[in-house]
């Protein structure tokens, strides 16, 4: 059962449509990412789900009942916001219990609560320290606390992580994840990290202009790209996109025709719409000094050394294109091949849509 | 210490003038500890040569001081009370509420500022005697009620509250009166306290009102007793003006030194732009 | 928390416009009757002749107009009150802007304890200054007569003459509202970035030219307002230090827009008069106050 929908829902700020006629299913208990890059909407519909923003048309629905109407106060949602939104004067435990006293639950229950709290997010004995007094990461965790003690039916995250440290992140992500599964609420969390998304989320919306571009599981939206715009955004460094000419043979690369693989050859001639561009991440690929079959002569101009790894940069087709290696083992002053593997190629075709992939491979 | 010439010149013309504004009140303080004969016969010496309490005493024959200080007091606090509870709730309604013309209606309140006190002082007086309040502390204090200084300032206070805060409120259904209680009066209150220091001290100080208003020696504030010292030479007991011109500055100097940070903190934040 | 009908937005937006009735209110109330009612009632009574006390008001159309405009009395009243104007705009607001400038970017250490200290009287009472003041400037037995004195310098009765008498009493305003405005002017100065500023230096710029490209069109908002406040609040200042004082004299020639009006109403009864000159004085206010408008209240405009 979808616990949220939102149907057909428009924002308009003034004459300009920020959300376009967004239909979305959220389904109960879930962890479910927006994920985007600055302006692209996701903060705005997590905003309008919750009500601090209006909706200009279209229909919500909060389990079941249409919530466009319903007061914030009164849809069963906790928010974590990305400053964190701590009120200065008052104490860690004021803070936390803040929701709770508005609402009148008895003290002895908010007592419980707000140890039980404190006690999962690392903070006991800081419950009478005010805001200024805390690190960011603890202060993080009490906005974290502030939603959770409210027991509600959704749990929202409005970049919760974006302005903590980098190490800190990694840990917090954990937390989320860890509390997610104790108290099974609707998890919608926006962020703008591809890391936070394919690691926290259960499944991912991947938003561009106000418009779902992929709705699906981490892996299938990773592995199996709808369109241009997810394939290219996700992933670090960025699925290379090389301009292509579908023939019967193979496709040409740097002047080579390379074979398609047999299980290739018989999708892409049955698909709807040509293909003309191939997708391949840097890392599915191999660079040699030797010449095998389905190698690419290709000159490396640039080297990158990162220390765990070493990126190779290199034109294809005239566009430029990355290759990552664990090690740097390639002499530039041979002539250098690059093989991409048949098996984590992706197609797309002039609109930007994912041909598909052969019906004998694994569904993710 | 490095002696920065070109910085020492601008501290000198700083102390000059500083000489020049503190001057005046150090005279007085110092005159109202002369004597009659020492006082008149002039100079520019702050040490009294043989300095002497008795103005003070003689204060106290001429007026009924303490009932005079208790009017100014009086007044001035009924109008601060008012204009500082009137002030929060109208700028709490400009900032967190939306309603038809609400730029209209605060406009029309802070031009009111531009408004000289001669193109209103005829038809509050009518509507004074109307009432009876004519010659009455509680209606001299009337028309000082209207200042929309307190609903700017505590605008601009409030506006700096940032919105996530409110949006937590929103969440959890709280209320505006609980709003206003527990989040946004607790975020402006050294705003708060420092209007109401300046309120207060303007009533103290506040002449035009009790002038037009007041006749009887029994409803004066202290504007109006120093007056009577003022005779077109200056003449009459020097000692004894001075004296009480230095008791009624003391409540303000006082508030000021105690709450100073606060008062100079919020009027330089406030700003105009911002 | 469990999701639940209760409360919808509509209801609220109702509910608020009703809250906000009632939170501003008290204040509307007291502004209507002791601000804009009184307000129309003068620009009513400047049409009427009448003595605030006789049960009988006579229209007389715009003859209270025409008797104000060729009163040579109202043009001496008109001169004096410009002559204030610039006398204060000189020493509350020229004076303070430069020293806010100084204090800002000429000085490095020990200058905050001048903002504090220069407040202060600010806080004195407009009585107090004028009484004090009146003693300092006593001719005979003032510290500024005997300083003149030992310097072989008669100083005059400036309570008798024409042009001293303006000066002095224009002081008591500045005295008061210096401070105050200091304070003001300064704040605005600091929102000036001081990476200008240190450009500027680098570039070897002259103080004076600092000022006025830089400093100047940067806090123009702030010195506009403070600009304004300061003729608009100095010349209802004056009037204290005048009814204390000179009470217009001698011959009006202390006498200003906002005196004169006060004298004709409660002195000389003639409140038609008295309406006359308010509203003139109101005419000149409300272009100080669309002149701030344009400059100042756009900014505000826009953070609407």
């Amino acid at each position: 059962m979808h616990s949220i929908v939102l149907e057909n829902v428009t924002k308009r700020f003034g004459d300009t449509v920020v959300i376009d006629r967004l239909n979305l299913q959220i389904r109960k208990g879930e962890r479910l990412i927006l994920l985007g890059s600055s302006g692209c909407g996701k903060s705005t519909i997590l905003r309008m789900i919750s009500g601090l923003e209006t909706i200009s048309d279209g229909t919500l629905y909060l389990n079941g009942t249409v919530a466009n109407d319903i007061d914030p106060g009164d849809r069963g949602v906790a928010m974590v916001f990305q400053n964190y939104a701590l009120f200065p004067h008052m104490t860690i435990a004021e803070n936390i219990s803040y929701g709770l006293r508005i609402r009148k639950v008895a003290e002895d229950e908010i007592r419980r609560r707000i140890d039980k709290a404190l006690e999962l997010l690392r903070l006991t004995g800081l419950a009478d320290r005010l805001p200024k007094q805390l690190s960011g990461g603890q202060r993080q965790r009490v906005a974290l606390a502030r939603a959770l003690v409210n027991q509600a039916d959704f749990f929202f995250l409005d970049e919760p992580l974006s302005n903590l440290d980098a190490q800190l992140r990694a840990h917090a992500r954990k937390e989320l994840v860890k509390i997610h599964e104790m108290y099974g609420q609707t998890f919608l969390y926006v962020t703008h990290d591809q890391i936070e998304a394919m690691t926290v989320g259960q499944r991912i919306a991947v938003l561009d202009q106000g418009k779902v571009q992929m709705l699906d599981t981490p892996q299938r939206v990773y592995h199996r790209p709808a369109n241009r715009f997810v394939a290219t955004f996700i992933g670090s460094p960025a699925m290379n996109m090389i301009p292509v000419r579908y023939t019967n043979e193979g496709i040409v690369l740097n002047e080579v025709t390379v074979a398609h693989s047999a299980d290739w050859r018989q999708h892409l001639g049955a698909a709807a719409s040509e293909p003309t561009e191939m997708g391949i991440r840097p890392e599915h690929v191999e660079l040699t000094n030797e010449a095998v079959s389905g190698a690419v002569p290709v000159k490396v101009d640039y080297v990158e050394d990162y220390g765990n790894r070493v990126a190779y940069y290199f034109a294809v087709n005239g566009v430029e294109t990355v290759a990552v290696a664990p090690m740097h083992t390639i002499s530039s002053d041979v002539p250098t091949y690059w093989v991409p593997n048949a098996h984590r190629l992706h197609f797309f075709a002039q609109d930007g849509v994912n041909v598909g992939y052969p019906s004998t491979w694994e569904k993710l | 210490m490095k002696i920065d010439w070109a910085e020492w010149k601008w501290h000198i013309l700083f102390l000059l003038v500083l000489g020049v504004m503190l001057y005046p009140i150090l005279f007085a303080v110092s005159t109202s500890f002369k004597s009659m004969p020492e006082a008149f016969s002039g100079g520019a010496h702050l040490i009294p040569h043989e300095p002497t309490a008795s103005a003070y005493v003689r204060v106290l024959d001429v007026l009924p001081f303490f009932h005079i200080l208790s009017n100014t007091f009086i007044v001035a606090s009924i109008v601060t009370a008012f204009k500082l509870c009137t002030g929060v709730l109208a700028a709490y309604a400009f900032v967190f509420l939306d309603f038809r013309g609400k730029k209209w209606v605060y406009f029309a309140l802070i031009s009111t500022i531009f408004i000289p006190f001669t193109v209103i002082m005829i038809p509050n007086y009518i509507t004074l005697s109307k009432m009876g309040l004519v010659d009455n502390l509680f209606g001299m204090a009337l028309p000082q009620l209207a200042d929309a200084t307190g609903i700017f300032l505590l605008r601009q206070h409030m506006k700096g509250i940032p919105k996530a805060l409110m949006e937590v409120a929103d969440l959890e259904g709280a209320s505006h009166w609980s709003r206003m209680r527990s989040i946004v009066i607790p975020l402006v209150r050294p705003a708060i306290l420092s209007i109401g220091i300046i309120f207060f001290i303007n009533s103290w100080n506040e002449y035009v009102w009790p002038a037009l208003m007041i006749k009887s020696q029994e409803n004066y504030t202290l504007s109006l007793a120093l007056q009577m010292f003022v005779s077109a030479e200056g003449g009459t007991d020097i000692p004894v003006a001075m004296a009480v011109s230095t008791l009624t500055m003391l409540l303000p100097l006082i508030l000021y030194a105690v709450c100073q940070k606060f008062i100079i903190g919020t009027f330089a934040q406030s700003g105009i732009k911002g | 928390m469990k999701t639940g009908a209760g409360r919808t937005l509509t209801a609220r937006k109702w509910q608020e416009r009703r809250l906000a009735a009632v939170l501003i209110a008290p204040a509307l109330i007291v502004f209507l009757l002791f601000m804009f009612w009184p307000l129309v009632y003068t620009m009513y009574l400047s049409f009427f002749d009448w003595n605030m006390v006789s049960p009988k008001m006579i229209a007389v159309g715009f003859d209270n107009y025409l008797q104000v405009m060729q009163d040579p009395v109202m043009w001496q009243i008109m001169r004096n009150t410009v002559v204030y104007l610039l006398l204060l705009v000189f020493f509350s607001f020229a004076v303070p802007y430069v020293m806010a400038f100084v204090n800002t970017f000429m000085m490095k250490k020990g200058k905050d304890i001048y903002k504090t200290l220069l407040f202060v009287p600010s806080l004195i009472s407009l009585v107090v200054g004028a009484i004090v003041l009146q003693w300092i400037f006593n001719p005979l037995t003032g510290p500024i007569g005997a300083l003149a004195a030992m310097v072989g310098i008669t100083m005059p009765t400036w309570s008798k003459t024409a042009g001293l008498v303006i000066f002095v009493i224009s002081l008591v305003a500045v005295y008061k509202a210096f401070g105050y405005n200091f304070l003001i002017l300064l704040s605005g100065m600091s929102s000036v970035s001081e990476e200008l500023i240190e450009a500027a230096r680098l570039e070897k710029a002259p103080a004076r030219s600092i000022f006025s490209k830089i400093v100047v069109p940067l806090t123009s908002s702030s010195a506009v307002y403070i600009l304004i406040m300061c003729m608009v609040q100095g010349i209802q200042y004056v009037f204290t230090p005048i009814k204390v004082l000179t009470q217009g004299g001698p011959n009006n020639a202390s006498s200003n827009l906002i005196y004169h009006a006060y004298e004709t109403a409660f002195t000389y009864y003639e409140t038609g008069i008295s309406s006359v000159v308010s509203v003139v004085t109101l005419l000149l206010f409300v272009v100080l106050l669309y002149l701030e408008f344009k400059y100042v209240e756009e900014e505000v405009y826009y953070e609407n």
